[in-house]
């Protein structure tokens, strides 16, 4: 008997350990000078974030942005949270009436924290205010369309690991005991575990590469090559998402799904992913 | 196992094809249902003329006919393809589109008589539709045109779509034939077929003593009324009329065939095998011209945004119950809309949609039809106590006399509105202060670790435990053998079986059984393998075979030696008939210390 407890310890400890997420890689060199350099790099980061919100504050959008865009720019995730600056960076440029560029930051914001309910209130208010059609389908399609993107895909990796695992465990128990709830179980979480997965499978499916917002007012022209007279091919709406393939000075070869691929200007754009450029 | 996983993973995708199939399918609203007709441009003719058959499909987007109904000595003409027509048209804000298919065959009799067409079949978006019966009636001679009179009278031969209009049938024949004829028959091909519009209920207002019976199409009884005899063509003629209310559904032109009124004399047959039958002796037949109606679309110059397909010369009255209210009390308005038109069929206005009502909440309203009257009450509450009648209501109405929109009012109602004493409340200019705004930006933002989503190859791992775990596990359990084996159910018995048996044993024989059945059970062997087999040899074979596949039950060599000594004493009892009374000596010893060696024996894992 014990023995077999003994065994499913183990099988419990093993799961556990598989469950840690893997270990980012640190670039930071001994630990010591990590530790201070982090330190130095959090402190500068928390004091521009101060002087942005004193700016924002004040009024003064503008300044309140350039901080915050450079805030991004140092890429210093570990010491704030990117989604926080990308949502601070929406509310400034709805107070700049730049409604469409806002609804690209809290689209942004959303990708990484897909649950801030803020960041969708204030979208939903930036979709107004630009006069955006923001349907997504029928009722159907657009409510499993939030269902899947309510989750990351690190979260739907990890739950569906972990119910992996449990079902896992009920296989090994249910093989030694022979007990039916155990088999019921174990259907259970392995069916459970393939639902939670689908967000991880869809972003999966998605074509690698930088995802862009339309940001222009109303419409942007996609050209045949990154000139300006060179023929148009088609024309995005102000909201619509593409993919980015490639970049030629300030112009970005884009992948629009149904309506084809074209260059496009880079002040037309701006970007869903990191890194997040500077918005002119 | 494995069957679940698929039983699930098939589940989850029905469940997401039916999503997908029910997205599309919810966006599509309903649809108007097909409608098909068919009849002949004329219920007569004469031998050596043909006439036509008109099949009509509306409201359908693709119909087809397999195959026309073969009826002897009638010659169908070819079924080419059909007259398409679409048609849009917008309403109150919605877009209705129409389509219509409509074929026309010729019908050539081949000799005189009464044929019936039966119904065929006509496929309208995959369901399948049948006509109904038709009669046809060939005769050699149409005579009787000079005796006779009839005549199709519309209220309009101008019409808009929409427009509610009658048809008035008047016909009748030489008063000199009254005596003669028993028999009036209306031969109408086109009743109940006519495309493009909808018969409406007609009340009838034939006095009782005018009503007189007429056949159509020798099929169905009709009520028709008597009017008094007219000078047609210099003769006194007796005169019936019928009338029948429609209203256009689209526009086009509407095309009544050729109509005939038959008068005829018929007697009694006094044939064996069909007495008491009419047999006509004498038949007279008149035609009404073919007749052409124009139905226009409802112009769009003019047309009201909140038109609500109203048309005809229509008037309006409202009354309001109770006139002297409290602020935010229920005010019943009622508003009748009379006169000529299609009074069923508009859609009232909506005061909720009106500025003039912007101090009212409605409430919701209550619709009745009536012969001639449309009548809508709307439960209306006052918001302000400023408010000092009920406006007028405006209705867009198309007036096809004037061939142009009218708007038909209400007269406005005077009330009272008393304030509500201490009531408080958000006034319009107060709730503007409270309109929402954005949520306020992050000024101290947490320290975040990122974590990246697991790689493909960690899920796959995690997903590969489940046959794993259960592979390894049930190897394992193989090797240490299957608790639910009879071998090891019989093993886990043995000491309560050996104390059963020491106890009942009657002789050294009984109990010796007794050992060897449990010594055998212990290392799942039969029990006949240990007799007279060396307990010690036993113990040294097992110890070397310890670490195999099969599990091996531990016995010392100590132990190996007590079992040895307790079986040869028992074999001796048994055995040995001299030594009885040395073997009664035995006998109570050794039970109790069988008893206690199996107890040690199972503690020390044999």
């Amino acid at each position: 008997m014990s023995r077999r407890v003994l065994l499913l310890v183990s099988v419990l400890a093993s799961s556990a350990a598989a469950l840690q997420p893997a270990a980012v890689p640190s670039p930071m060199p001994p630990e010591q000078a990590s530790a201070v350099a982090g330190e130095n790099t959090q402190q500068g980061a928390q004091h521009t974030l101060a002087g942005a919100s004193s700016a924002y504050r004040a009024g003064d959008y503008a300044k309140a942005s350039a901080l915050w865009s450079s805030v991004l720019a140092q890429g210093s995730e570990q010491s704030v949270d990117p989604a926080d600056i990308l949502f601070n960076l929406g509310n400034a440029a709805v107070r700049r009436a730049r409604p469409v560029e806002a609804l690209g930051w809290y689209r942004a914001c959303l990708k990484l924290a897909p649950r801030r309910s803020d960041a969708r209130f204030n979208a939903t208010l930036a979709s107004t205010q630009a006069s955006l059609d923001q349907s997504q389908g029928s009722d159907v399609t657009a409510t499993l369309g939030r269902l899947i993107s309510s989750v990351t895909a690190a979260e739907s990796g990890y739950a569906s690991m972990l119910l992996a695992l449990f079902a896992g465990v009920c296989t090994a128990v249910w093989s030694w005991r022979k007990d039916a709830w155990l088999r019921r179980l174990a259907v259970a979480s392995a069916a459970l575990a393939l639902v939670v997965l689908v967000p991880y499978i869809a972003r999966e499916l998605k074509p690698n590469g930088q995802e862009w917002f339309v940001r222009a007012p109303k419409t942007a022209t996609v050209h045949s090559e990154p000139r300006k007279d060179a023929a148009s091919l088609f024309e995005l709406r102000a909201g619509d998402q593409v993919l980015g393939i490639e970049r030629v000075l300030d112009w970005i070869k884009i992948d629009a799904e149904s309506k084809g691929r074209g260059w496009m200007q880079a002040g037309d754009l701006m970007p869903l992913d990191p890194p997040f450029g500077p918005i002119p | 196992m494995v069957r679940c996983l698929l039983w699930t993973v098939a589940l989850a995708a029905c469940l997401f094809t039916l999503g997908a199939r029910l997205a599309p399918a919810a966006a599509l609203g309903p649809q108007a249902k097909a409608r098909l007709t068919a009849h002949l441009s004329s219920g007569v003719v004469k031998m050596g003329a043909s006439t036509s058959l008109v099949i009509g499909v509306e409201d359908a987007a693709q119909a087809s006919i397999a195959q026309l109904p073969k009826v002897e000595n009638l010659q169908f003409g070819p079924l080419g393809r059909p007259q398409e027509r679409k048609q849009f048209s917008t309403i109150n804000g919605r877009v209705y589109s129409s389509s219509q298919y409509a074929w026309v065959v010729s019908v050539t009799p081949l000799a005189e008589g009464e044929y019936t067409i039966p119904p065929f079949e006509v496929v309208m978006d995959g369901q399948v539709a049948r006509t109904s019966q038709l009669k046809l009636k060939v005769v050699a001679d149409l005579r009787g045109e000079e005796l006779g009179s009839f005549e199709l009278r519309p209220s309009s031969r101008k019409l808009v779509e929409g427009q509610p209009f009658s048809l008035e049938l008047r016909f009748g024949y030489d008063e000199g034939l009254a005596s003669k004829i028993n028999i009036r028959n209306l031969i109408l091909s086109w009743w109940g077929e006519l495309p493009g519009v909808l018969e409406l209920e007609t009340q009838s207002q034939v006095a009782q003593n005018s009503r007189e019976v007429a056949f159509l199409n020798l099929e169905e009884r009709l009520e028709v009324e008597q009017l008094p005899t007219e000078d047609v063509r210099g003769r006194r003629f007796l005169m019936f009329r019928l009338q029948r209310n429609y209203v256009a559904t689209r526009a086009g032109k509407l095309e009544i065939p050729t109509s005939f009124f038959e008068f005829a004399r018929a007697v009694r047959s006094n044939d064996i095998f069909s007495s008491g039958t009419l047999e006509k002796v004498e038949s007279y037949f008149v035609r009404a011209q073919p007749l052409v109606l124009e139905i226009l679309s409802l112009p769009e110059k003019g047309r009201p945004i909140d038109f609500g397909g109203a048309i005809g010369q229509l008037s309006a009255r409202a009354d309001a119950q109770p006139r002297d209210v409290d602020q935010g009390d229920s005010i019943r308005f009622e508003v009748e809309w009379t006169g000529t038109g299609n009074l069923d069929f508009f859609s009232p206005p909506d005061p909720s949609r009106l500025d003039a009502f912007a101090g009212f909440r409605l409430y919701g309203s209550t619709e009745t039809k009536q012969p001639g009257v449309r009548k809508v009450v709307y439960d209306l509450a006052p918001l302000d106590s400023n408010l000092r009648e009920i406006p007028p209501l405006p209705m867009g109405v198309f007036d096809p006399d004037a061939e142009a929109y009218v708007t038909v009012t209400t007269q406005p109602i005077p009330i009272r509105v008393r304030a509500l004493e201490g009531a408080t409340g958000l006034a319009s200019s107060e709730a503007a202060r409270f309109e929402s705004d954005l949520e306020d930006i992050v000024s101290i933002s947490r320290p975040h670790s990122p974590t990246r989503a697991p790689g493909p190859g960690w899920i796959a791992l995690a997903f590969a435990t489940i046959p794993v775990c259960y592979l390894a596990l049930r190897g394992v359990a193989r090797r240490r053998a299957d608790p639910n084996h009879p071998l090891e159910r019989r093993r886990r018995r043995a000491p309560k079986e050996l104390a059963r048996a020491l106890q009942s044993a009657a002789d050294a024989r009984a109990r010796l059984d007794g050992l060897h059945e449990f010594l055998g059970a212990r290392t799942r062997e039969p029990a006949q393998l240990w007799v007279g087999r060396s307990a010690k040899a036993w113990a040294a074979s097992a110890e070397q075979r310890r670490g195999g596949l099969e599990p091996m039950p531990r016995l010392s060599s100590e132990r190996a030696g007590q079992l040895d000594m307790a079986v040869e004493a028992l074999e001796r009892a048994a055995y040995a008939a001299s030594h009885v009374c040395a073997a009664g000596a035995v006998q109570a010893g050794s039970q109790a210390e069988l008893a206690e060696l199996a107890k040690t024996l199972v503690r020390e894992g044999f």
